[in-house]
């Protein structure tokens, strides 16, 4: 019986999600207007040091964002201007 | 004359045509070259950490070996990634080597990653996120937070789809996974360890299925805070045992802030976590009966929780003071209260770290460890109690017996 | 016993704290003695063309803000959260080092950049750039 209630509530926190991405796409929020070099420092210092461009090349800040973008669940938009930002300053 | 300057406009145009083909084949050359350098759409990529040190304990100090974790990063293409860590270590002289995760990342859509493998649960920020050597601001993990004494999940095995999203002028994170789920450690081999739970197993003992997730909320615009609300629930016993509907629920609330506090020139890090994990009631075999006929019960709900501060004074003008960092820790572990192993331990540990760039630090920290009340059960408790000493190695601290205080000097690196 | 422990600790650390500080990463520091980010004499001629524009800085207090202020600081003074452990440190705009190069030096560096320091030439349009050196000057102490 417990077992169905908190498939029920997961049910429903799906639904919520899928609900608030609907409403997240629709109502653009702050966050899309903020450029990459900003995405980039305050997202990485919310675990570790926000990372020297220079570390990494091109292709490897792809890889290297694309892992950070499922860890830290960045939103998509972040990870785009975040491995653009890193590009360009390395 | 005519006819000269005529011939010298032959000679310059031929001239310049020549230096313009050669121009142009060099342009190639160099395009060419470039090309054979481009890198394909599958990327190999090496990254993870390391570290080692020197532990000094009451009567023994020791340097570790440490750990070696890399981890292999296979991107297929834009939306497919693979993850895997291991983790080498060395243990009472042999070289260890164990699988952290291997998974793969499939990204759906904008706000959707589904994820299959042995992955890091979401469960709370520490493992998912902070235990790197290099991303922990301590040489050790909080207690409850190791391996030898977890209360609370870190990895597991399964499927899970997570993302995140803006919202408003914040955002959110979700995570929603179906795992194997710990399994129930039932008595028989050993009584004094009956109701414990087993986390990260590769093969489940049920048909049964752990289901949980998280939901982390960043309501500033600047990312600087999350609040993370996590559970887990499924059943733990054996099919056809007398524990098949013994089922465990666990939750966790986590909490991160890192601010730039500009009248100290420094920046602010704070992260919390409290865990608990409450196992349905069910009678173990009494280790107190040598026969193993007598049959006990407890309330089995365990809890574990810590706070950390940073703070680095990165902005002062102090050539060695911008790269230090201040860090202290509480943490605190309570084991299922009338259980053979029920212990109450508090730990504080601080001191300081010098980073030598962004990713490499020398950690200083000193250990204290206090053991609250023993179990009823005596000898169990003190059992339990080595066990859970929180020594990141317990090379001195040794199983069996409490670590006491220590210090610590660590190195680590992230690459 | 734990006395020795802590003076073993103590010499220790401080041994590590001294080699930790005599790295030689740490000349490479903008504003520490030793390799200077120093613009070509060439940049000191460009000259600004929103020098007599009063009202210029106000644009590039934006792009500030939304670029640069993440490494900088929101006040210039180097103390952005992104800055903190790299290597060398973003400079401090407000000081005198900064302060004291001419118009055409301070667009030459954000222009070509030195990394960490991103190049600034294809992001942003010249006259941005320039609204930026104008920008700059406001933060002087």
């Amino acid at each position: 019986m417990k077992a169905l209630k908190i498939s029920g509530s997961i049910l429903g926190l799906i639904f919520g999600i899928s609900l608030l991405t609907a409403a997240g796409c629709a109502t653009k929020g702050v966050q899309p207007e903020k450029l990459g070099a900003q995405l980039w420092g305050e997202n990485c210092v919310r675990c570790h040091n926000a990372p020297n461009p220079q570390a990494f090349s091109d292709a490897q800040w792809e890889t290297a964002t694309m892992h950070m973008r499922v860890r830290a669940s960045l939103t998509a938009d972040e990870t785009e201007k975040i491995v653009a930002f890193l590009k360009m300053a390395n | 004359m005519k006819n000269m300057a005529v011939i010298c406009t032959c000679i310059l145009l031929f001239l310049g045509g020549g230096l313009f083909a050669q121009e142009e084949n060099e342009l190639t050359e160099i395009t060419t070259r470039l090309n054979e350098l481009k890198p394909g759409k599958s990327r190999f990529m090496m990254r993870g950490y390391a570290h080692s040190g020197l532990e000094i304990y009451e009567n023994s100090s020791s340097f570790v070996g440490g750990s070696f974790n890399p981890i292999f990063l296979w991107q297929q293409s834009e939306r497919l990634l693979f993850e895997g860590e291991l983790e080498v270590e060395l243990e009472d002289g042999q070289t260890v080597v164990g699988l952290e995760y291997a998974n793969i990342s499939y990204i759906l859509s904008k706000a959707a990653i589904l994820r299959v493998g042995r992955f890091l649960l979401p469960f709370g920020i520490f493992g998912d996120r902070l235990h790197p050597r290099w991303i922990n601001r301590l040489p050790t993990n909080p207690l409850g937070f190791t391996h030898d004494a977890q209360v609370g999940p870190t990895t597991d095995m399964g499927v899970e789809l997570r993302g995140g999203m803006p919202m408003g002028t914040g955002k959110i994170n979700y995570s929603l996974y179906i795992v194997n789920g710990p399994t129930l450690n039932e008595g028989m081999v050993d009584a004094e360890e009956g109701g414990q739970l087993h986390y990260a197993n590769y093969n489940d003992n049920n048909k049964n299925k752990a289901v949980g997730g998280r939901l982390g909320i960043l309501p500033l615009n600047n990312s600087s805070v999350e609040i993370g609300f996590s559970g887990q629930r499924g059943k733990v016993g054996d099919t056809d045992s007398e524990y098949a509907d013994v089922s465990a629920t666990m939750l966790a609330v986590d909490f991160s802030m890192v601010k730039n506090l500009t009248a100290l020139n420094s920046v602010l890090d704070v992260k919390a976590q409290w865990n608990q994990v409450s196992v349905s009631d069910a009678s173990y075999i009494s280790p107190e009966d040598p026969t193993g006929t007598t049959e006990y019960t407890f309330e089995n709900k365990s809890n574990a929780w810590f706070a950390r501060a940073a703070l680095k004074p990165a902005y002062v003008d102090n050539a060695v003071l911008k790269n230090i960092e201040f860090t202290g820790r509480y943490s605190r572990m309570t084991l299922a209260e009338g259980a053979a192993w029920a212990t109450d331990q508090t730990q504080i540990t601080f001191g300081f770290n010098y980073w030598l760039d962004w990713r490499t630090v020398i950690k200083f920290a000193y250990q204290i460890n206090d053991t609250a009340a023993e179990s009823d059960h005596g000898e169990g408790g003190g059992r339990t109690t080595g066990l859970t000493g929180g020594g990141a190695e317990e090379a001195a601290g040794g199983h069996g017996e409490p670590s006491g205080n220590a210090f610590f000097v660590h190195w680590s690196i992230g690459f | 016993m734990k006395s020795r422990n802590t003076l073993l600790l103590m010499a220790f650390a401080s041994v590590a704290l001294l080699l930790a500080a005599s790295t030689p990463e740490e000349k490479t520091s903008g504003t520490a003695a030793g390799e200077k980010w120093v613009a070509p004499a060439s940049a000191d001629k460009i000259k600004n063309p929103l020098a007599d524009n009063a009202k210029a800085w106000k644009r590039g207090k934006k792009t500030y803000d939304a670029m640069c202020a993440i490494c900088h600081g929101t006040k210039g003074k180097g103390d952005g959260i992104a800055g903190m452990a790299l290597k060398p440190r973003p400079a401090d705009l407000t000081s005198k080092e900064v302060q004291s190069q001419s118009d055409g030096a301070i667009y030459w560096k954000l222009t070509t950049g030195k990394p960490p320091m991103a190049s600034y030439k294809a992001l942003l349009k010249d006259k941005q750039r320039w609204e930026l050196v104008n920008y700059i000057r406001k933060l002087k102490k």
